[in-house]
């Protein structure tokens, strides 16, 4: 029982740390151009 | 607008960092009931919180004075690197904006802060001022010599540089092998021959196709130094089911109102 608990516990850390140190960032860039050609921009 | 405003906030929910920006072309021209729909169209934008809108040579129709109007009333926002005053060569409007974005979810993120370098140009493309009454006369200098200047002045201040461009394909294409260090360009008038990028050309080169119909998006992934590793390009349709952003709308509702008693007082 008590090796099961610890590798629960270990799973968890594993899962926190993963969250924890993330590897990658997103940004996203929401675009808009030549709104005066698109249709009417206030209806 | 409105619809765009809520597909927008709908699928940015997800990101870490965001920003919004408008490559030019957004003015609807001269005369009052113009320039009250165009002064409208900002307000949305700023409500949507647009970080930087560039000024084409066309915007220049609705008249310098307006639009530095506009400048004063919404700072930081209009930008421009080179349009300048014919007179003193100083620009109009902000050659750039450095930004730094704050990260949503800052514990899912290896840092929470990221600067952004935005430069804003325009072509000379058929471009003819208009002379009235203006306190100021625009010039448009020469976007290619000037996009290198303000490419080499805030690449190393900077993780993302972001260029928007208004005017010929071809003239981006030449900024963009002078300044190897632009990451994403964005474009406006001759938005129909940017061509989509694959996933591994640098930079991206990008521009709404469909206007108005849809929301376009990059998607940038960087890496624990910032560095670009992965890029793609998304468009969600707008539609008519789509739930109007209130406060757009409302703004929409003033706008008519105002256009109808401009019509009502010009037919008195």
């Amino acid at each position: 029982m008590n090796i099961l608990r610890y590798l629960a516990a270990l799973l968890v850390m594993i899962n926190v740390g993963m969250c924890q140190n993330p590897d990658k960032a997103v940004l996203k860039i929401g675009y808009t151009n030549d709104l005066l050609a698109s249709m009417d921009p206030c209806g | 607008m409105a619809r765009r405003a809520t597909v927008i906030e709908q699928n940015t929910a997800e990101s870490n960092f965001l920003l919004l920006v408008d490559a030019g072309g957004f003015s609807r021209g001269m005369g009052e009931i113009s320039n009250l729909k165009t002064g409208y169209l900002l307000k949305m934008m700023l409500e949507m919180e647009y970080a930087a809108i560039n000024i084409g040579y066309r915007d220049l129709t609705a008249g310098i004075d307006f639009l530095d109007s506009l400048r004063q009333s919404y700072p930081n926002t209009l930008v421009s690197g080179n349009i300048v005053n014919a007179q003193t060569r100083d620009y109009i409007f902000d050659p750039y904006k450095i930004l730094t974005l704050d990260a949503v979810n800052s514990h899912h993120v290896p840092y929470d802060k990221l600067k952004i370098g935005i430069i804003g140009l325009t072509d000379t493309l058929n471009y003819s001022h208009h002379r009235t009454h203006s306190s100021i006369i625009p010039d448009i200098e020469d976007p290619v010599p000037l996009a290198k200047a303000w490419v080499n002045k805030l690449s190393r201040r900077v993780d993302l540089l972001v260029l928007l461009f208004y005017g010929k394909y071809q003239t981006l294409t030449t900024i963009i092998e002078s300044c190897p260090q632009i990451n994403v360009a964005i474009m406006g008038a001759e938005y129909y021959r940017a061509k989509k990028s694959s996933a591994d050309e640098m930079p991206l080169v990008t521009a709404t196709q469909a206007l108005g119909k849809y929301a376009d998006f990059v998607e940038i992934g960087l890496d624990n130094n910032r560095n670009i590793i992965t890029q793609d390009i998304t468009k969600i349709a707008i539609r008519d089911s789509v739930k109007l952003n209130p406060k757009i709308e409302s703004l929409k509702e003033e706008y008519q109102t105002k256009a109808r008693e401009l019509v009502d007082n010009r037919n008195r």
